[in-house]
């Protein structure tokens, strides 16, 4: 292997996806180049640096009301019309739903009181 | 069938039958599950919170919009990163017509390294400062690449798509996608050098 070709699999053997033939290969030819073996540990060097960006984030803000406010502009009010679904849909509305069936229990009651 | 069934699990076909029907319960689960991830990628790409929030907000938008396209041939985060970075693409191209000042973006590039996140406490104070300095290196190397080398490297080695989400959302051949990453990694040593010994001077 010349040193263009170790070269060329410094990405694979970085990503452990050289077969053990080819990997025996690539480490004879970096232990036969020291300038090469050194190119590739600056090589590892870097992407364990690149590693490490991956790994600093900041959490994402709650996208989710600007884009359902977003959704309900732009369909004129077909989607998100109502404000409960903004938050996580049906269950939520549950304990309005049960307000109302005992409003109108209550009504019946009265309603029934009214004519005994 | 057996195909599609090995890409996309059986929990999100359903969430995408949902989604296909707008229920709106099963799109908010969607953003929930899914904006940490678009919104990382949007800031990868714009390095700017503030453009970064809005073009997440339309890429979920543009998701529902177009669910009905989504032929379930590939993973629906897959596809969904597809959209993010046509749209950190398209929103790099309008800031870049209106001529934002490219040294302002290096700077903010750089500062979003320590932004990124507090490190931590148990790290070798001296660790820390070194670590911090290769990290903004990396970050002020990865803006002197081409857009597509950008791009190769912050899905693969900033987001860990593996090689075939990268064919997905590049469109690109499996042994061009390896080689052309590999090629941008080699350029981002190449910055990554230059710009270290820049900083040791």
């Amino acid at each position: 292997m010349t040193s263009d070709e170790a070269r060329d699999q410094f990405s694979p053997a970085h990503d452990g996806e050289l077969s053990d033939e080819e990997r025996r290969a690539f480490d004879a030819t970096l232990a036969a180049d020291a300038a090469l073996s050194a190119e590739f540990k600056r090589f590892v060097a870097m992407m364990h640096a690149t590693r490490q960006v991956a790994a600093r984030h900041s959490p994402a803000p709650n996208l989710l009301p600007k884009v359902q406010a977003r959704i309900r502009k732009r369909s004129r009010g077909r989607f998100y019309r109502d404000r409960y679904s903004e938050r996580s849909g049906l269950h939520t509305m549950l304990p309005l739903l049960a307000g109302g069936v005992m409003l109108l229990l209550l009504g019946a009651l009265w309603l029934m009181a009214q004519h005994l | 069938m057996q195909a599609r069934a090995a890409l996309v699990s059986e929990s999100e076909q359903e969430l995408v039958r949902r989604l296909k029907l707008r229920e709106e319960a099963a799109f908010n689960e969607l953003v929930r599950q899914h904006q940490d991830r678009v919104y990382r990628l949007c800031l990868r790409f714009l390095h700017n919170a503030s453009e970064a929030e809005d073009v997440a907000q339309e890429v979920f938008v543009s998701v529902f919009k177009a669910i009905e396209n989504f032929r379930e041939d590939s993973q629906l985060s897959t596809w969904m990163f597809r959209i993010a970075v046509n749209h950190a693409k398209n929103r790099l191209k309008y800031l870049a017509r209106r001529a934002t000042e490219s040294q302002k973006l290096l700077d903010d590039e750089a500062g979003d390294a320590t932004m990124l996140n507090a490190a931590r406490e148990d790290d070798r104070p001296d660790r820390v400062v070194e670590g911090l300095q290769s990290e903004s290196l990396i970050v002020r190397a990865m803006a002197m690449l081409d857009e597509d080398q950008r791009e190769l490297v912050t899905l693969r080695d900033l987001e860990n798509l593996s090689y075939e989400e990268l064919q997905e959302v590049t469109g690109l051949p499996a042994g061009t996608v390896k080689s052309k990453l590999h090629r941008a990694r080699l350029a981002l040593q190449q910055h990554y050098e230059a710009l270290s010994e820049g900083h040791e001077r």
